[in-house]
């Protein structure tokens, strides 16, 4: 490191521990039993009533799925329940503790939760597997076809992946593996028993995987060797909610979707329930408003600016499939031990969304992160509003966190919405 | 996607001669293009084949950055010392690269980095003297750098390497 920047690193530093001082309780001490060192700020949602419509489903935040009689014991995952039927069929199931994740894209679900068999989807006579790529995880199945309905809303001969699906071999192959160590193979590795990918995206690959056979996203295994196969964007794993063909008041509620939970206090909360409603600007309940609306990147980024670490953060994005506030802070204490990859220090912070393009709108958040290993966190709890953990330099992750007191929108890739060129995320202020 | 890369900056002067030699470097061995964290860039040329990258190649004063474009749309760049060694890999793109390919005798670390998470959808942080892992993102916008703090040469600090 030269000259130059060291002192720069060190400016940072030092405003950083000046931003600290003078935000009360910060330090890195952080109380001793109960008493959370964070508040909320002003002004967040306390509640939302109880929207009605064709397009509204609860979703929660409690824990997760019982396995063996017990939670799982999840933090920040918001579930919803889907029904899922054989194609062109009455023959149903309802699976509960469906994770909604704003952050990817496609219904993922495990083979051992079906109680009945789906088409397989099929290329050259072999079956057609995924691999589902997460930071430090991934998913392996095979594609089968299923109508999807959530709530009043339905879709049909969705392609989805079946997790532990017999129809491909057993062992995702080296280029889904490869970057990642944890296979998401059970609801308890998952937290979930599904994934509900709805992110800004209307496939999990789009047209990249329609024009190479690129790794790790579709394969054939003939003869148990799997290699990597083109896929045409109708046959890759779909939105779901951007192929609902409900018709509701006389429009379709398929360009995004927005979560509505109210605010929940700095100790956090056993459980957190909220809405899932489907459509922006499609329905009275769905109106954009007063949100802010953030254009996103081709690679569906925003920018976040700070005042502390990295000034600049371009690879931006709101997340409900992330459990915290990530960002980089070199000044904050970081956890070893139980709560490695979390904050250990208290600070009340702000941080300003922008879209990736262009300095306008731009709104300033103010947030908290409490030390991980304060008592009050080990309460059992499901939903808090002040975790988080350090993340890349440039980068800026509004996980779940910011979701709760707050209307948050996810606009599909498509048709502008209220003149906004798609995709966006909104959110209300403050 | 070009909105990560961060081109080197000439941030610190260098004597004329070492860039004359980092040039030779470059001419005397047209196909090097890619290299394994820790490891020599000249001798892993094949690794750009297997990944059916295309390259390109940024010179500063005292390391160099080469960009590779894998098919799939994700960006990999690799920071060689002067003295042609690899100190630094980042990526941005629609999947993670083939970081056992990148990483070589790091890549167990990574690994374990990465498997200490569990089933959290976290970011991969773990910093060490000798290494920094910083991966983060999700489906179809992952982003990560991973270098040698000790290896990063004087014209470059950490928070550079994108």
């Amino acid at each position: 490191m030269n000259q130059a920047s060291f002192r720069i690193t060190r400016t940072l530093l030092v405003a950083a521990a000046f931003a600290l001082s003078s935000c009360g309780g910060g330090g890195s001490g952080g109380a001793s039993g109960t008493s959370p060192n964070c508040s909320n700020p002003a002004g967040l949602i306390t509640s939302f009533g109880t929207p009605t419509g064709t397009n509204v489903v609860p979703l929660t935040v409690d824990g997760g799925p019982t396995v063996n009689g017990a939670r799982i014991g999840t933090i920040n995952q918001a579930y919803v329940t889907i029904t899922i039927c054989v194609p062109g069929t009455t023959t149903c199931q309802s699976i509960d503790h469906v994770w909604i994740d704003t952050g990817s894209y496609g219904l993922r679900l495990f083979s051992s939760t079906f109680t009945s068999s789906l088409p397989v989807s099929m290329q050259n006579g072999n079956a057609v597997a995924n691999c589902g790529q997460f930071v430090s995880t991934y998913t392996w199945g095979a594609v089968r076809t299923a109508d999807i309905k959530i709530g009043s809303e339905s879709a049909s001969s969705i392609p989805i992946q079946v997790i532990g699906d017999s129809a491909v071999p057993a062992t995702a192959p080296g280029g889904c593996v490869t970057a990642m160590s944890t296979a998401l193979a059970t609801p308890t590795d998952m937290g979930a028993n599904g994934l509900l990918g709805i992110g800004v995206f209307l496939q999990d690959c789009g047209t990249g995987c329609a024009m190479n056979a690129v790794s790790p996203f579709y394969y054939t295994c003939p003869a148990g060797t799997c290699s990597p196969v083109t896929m045409a964007t109708n046959l890759q794993l779909q939105n779901v909610v951007g192929q609902f063909t409900t018709v509701d008041n006389g429009v379709l509620d398929n360009n995004g979707v927005l979560m509505q939970i109210p605010s929940i206090p700095p100790q956090g909360q056993s459980t957190a329930n909220g809405w899932l409603i489907f459509g922006i600007n499609t329905q009275s309940n769905n109106q954009l408003g007063s949100a802010l609306v953030f254009a996103v990147s081709t690679l569906s980024f925003i920018n976040t600016t700070t005042t502390y670490g990295s000034t600049t953060n371009m690879s931006s994005y709101v997340d409900s499939g992330s459990n915290g506030w990530f960002f980089n802070n070199p000044a904050l204490a970081t956890c070893s031990g139980a709560s490695s990859g979390f904050f250990c220090q208290t600070a009340m912070l702000s941080a300003t969304m922008l879209p990736f393009t262009g300095t306008s709108p731009s709104h300033t958040y103010s947030f908290c992160v409490e030390n991980m290993n304060d008592g009050f966190l080990g309460t059992g709890f499901a939903a808090f509003n002040d975790v988080g953990g350090p993340m890349t330099a440039g980068t800026f992750d509004w996980g779940l966190p910011f979701f709760y007191g707050r209307s948050v929108f996810t606009a599909f890739e498509g048709a502008a919405i209220g003149g906004n060129p798609v995709p966006f995320f909104a959110a209300s202020t403050p | 996607m070009l909105h990560l890369l961060r081109r080197p900056h000439r941030s610190v002067a260098c004597p004329a001669r070492v860039t004359a030699g980092w040039l030779l470097i470059a001419l005397l061995a047209p196909g090097l293009a890619f290299a394994t964290l820790g490891e020599d860039g000249s001798t892993v040329d094949g690794d750009r084949v297997q990944m059916r990258a295309q390259r390109s190649v940024s010179q500063s004063t005292a390391y160099s950055v080469h960009e590779l474009q894998l098919p799939g749309g994700t960006q990999v760049r690799e920071y060689l010392t002067g003295a042609n060694k690899v100190f630094a890999v980042a990526w941005n793109g629609p999947s993670i690269p083939d970081l056992q390919q990148l990483l070589g005798t790091y890549f167990p670390r990574y690994s374990a980095a990465a498997q200490a998470l569990g089933r959290a959808r976290r970011p991969i942080v773990a910093e060490q003297p000798d290494l920094v892992i910083r991966s983060g993102g999700r489906p179809r916008a992952f982003f990560g750098v991973v270098y040698l703090p000790q290896q990063i040469p004087s014209g470059i600090s950490a928070e550079q390497i994108k």
